[in-house]
């Protein structure tokens, strides 16, 4: 084994051309290699400029808080978002019993007024009457069986 | 080591003039690495060995010491490279047939014969073995690389690799013996 580990060391003297060589060198080297990435900027470094930037953003969001709550913090905001509140409320409450008011009051206009039409006491008499006529009327042997050939 | 880690940290920085050094450093292994690989062609062997560099060198950004030296991953690129070209070209000339002129460069130029004759001997047996076992002797034995270093190139455990290295020397004194025996045949009856 060892005078095969011998033999195979005589390939060693296998050798490039020292001109391809020179002319390999010269046509790679004019070549950019491929070590950076945007902006010019080696990929570790720019790795560590993406999570700077995500920290940044991270950090501010949860120390700022939001406006509702920034308002619970400033008791003037608070008090003035609350007064407000107050007379917009009660101005709806105004209108709201201002109609509720002229509405009753027609109301009770109408009932007490014997001129409207649908409360005069003759013109509901004669309702009446035209109503019983026309049940008696009911008792039509016809109209029964026109219905019966409807029905069935 | 610690040399070298530091010229692929200005090469990952864009300094061509270290990468430079780097080349300088491992042409030679990766070059003869390729060039057994590929049957003793030149053309090939100096086209994947150009390819192995300029891939090396666009992507050094991507490399990441971990220990082990730069030439492992210099490996693994050429083990890639070579694997491409079987896959997309049909080499159709055995490397026992490659013109002896294929293996003498400037340096061996004027080498003794016997020597020559002995590197074209053990270079045809050494094709006649599985690739994966051409790997490791290579590695191991012409590039003096240790069994770590093989073992991440080749991507396996250095236990696999001691395995592969045994399996390999035995199969290549097979075939070293069987040629012998043939010999000897043929002087006898001749």
């Amino acid at each position: 084994m060892k005078n095969l580990a011998k033999q195979l060391k005589t390939l060693s003297v296998i050798e490039p051309d020292v001109e391809f060589v020179a002319a390999t060198r010269r046509g790679i080297l004019v070549v950019p290699g491929k070590r950076r990435s945007m902006w010019g900027v080696a990929p570790l470094w720019a790795t560590a400029f993406a999570m700077l930037i995500v920290s940044i953003i991270t950090a501010t969001s949860l120390t700022r808080p939001s406006p509702a709550l920034s308002a619970v913090e400033n008791p003037e905001l608070l008090s003035q978002e609350f007064n407000n509140l107050t007379i917009n409320v009660e101005l709806e409450a105004i209108t709201y019993r201002q109609t509720v008011d002229q509405t009753i009051a027609s109301a009770l206009n109408e009932i007490s007024s014997n001129t409207m039409r649908h409360l005069n006491k003759e013109l509901l008499q004669s309702e009446e009457e035209r109503f019983d006529v026309l049940i008696e009327a009911g008792n039509n042997s016809e109209i029964d069986t026109l219905l019966n050939k409807v029905i069935f | 080591m610690e040399d070298e880690q530091k010229l692929v940290q200005k090469a990952k920085e864009g300094k061509e003039e270290a990468f430079g050094v780097l080349y300088d450093r491992h042409i030679s292994a990766i070059y003869r690495f390729v060039f057994l690989k590929v049957g003793g062609r030149k053309g090939d062997a100096e086209d994947i060995t150009h390819e192995v560099f300029l891939s090396a060198w666009k992507n050094i950004g991507r490399y990441e010491f971990q220990g082990f030296p730069f030439s492992s991953w210099l490996y693994r690129i050429a083990r890639n490279a070579i694997i491409d070209y079987y896959r997309t070209s049909k080499p159709n000339i055995a490397l026992h047939e490659a013109p002896e002129y294929l293996l003498v460069s400037e340096k061996t130029e004027g080498y003794e014969l016997d020597t020559t004759l002995e590197v074209e001997r053990i270079k045809k047996y050494l094709t006649l073995l599985e690739p994966v076992y051409q790997d490791v002797l290579i590695m191991k034995f012409v590039e003096d690389r240790s069994n770590k270093e093989i073992a991440v190139a080749l991507e396996k455990s250095e236990g696999a690799v001691r395995v592969i290295q045994h399996r390999a020397l035995k199969q290549l004194k097979k075939h070293l013996e069987e040629t012998n025996e043939e010999s000897r045949k043929t002087t006898q009856d001749a």
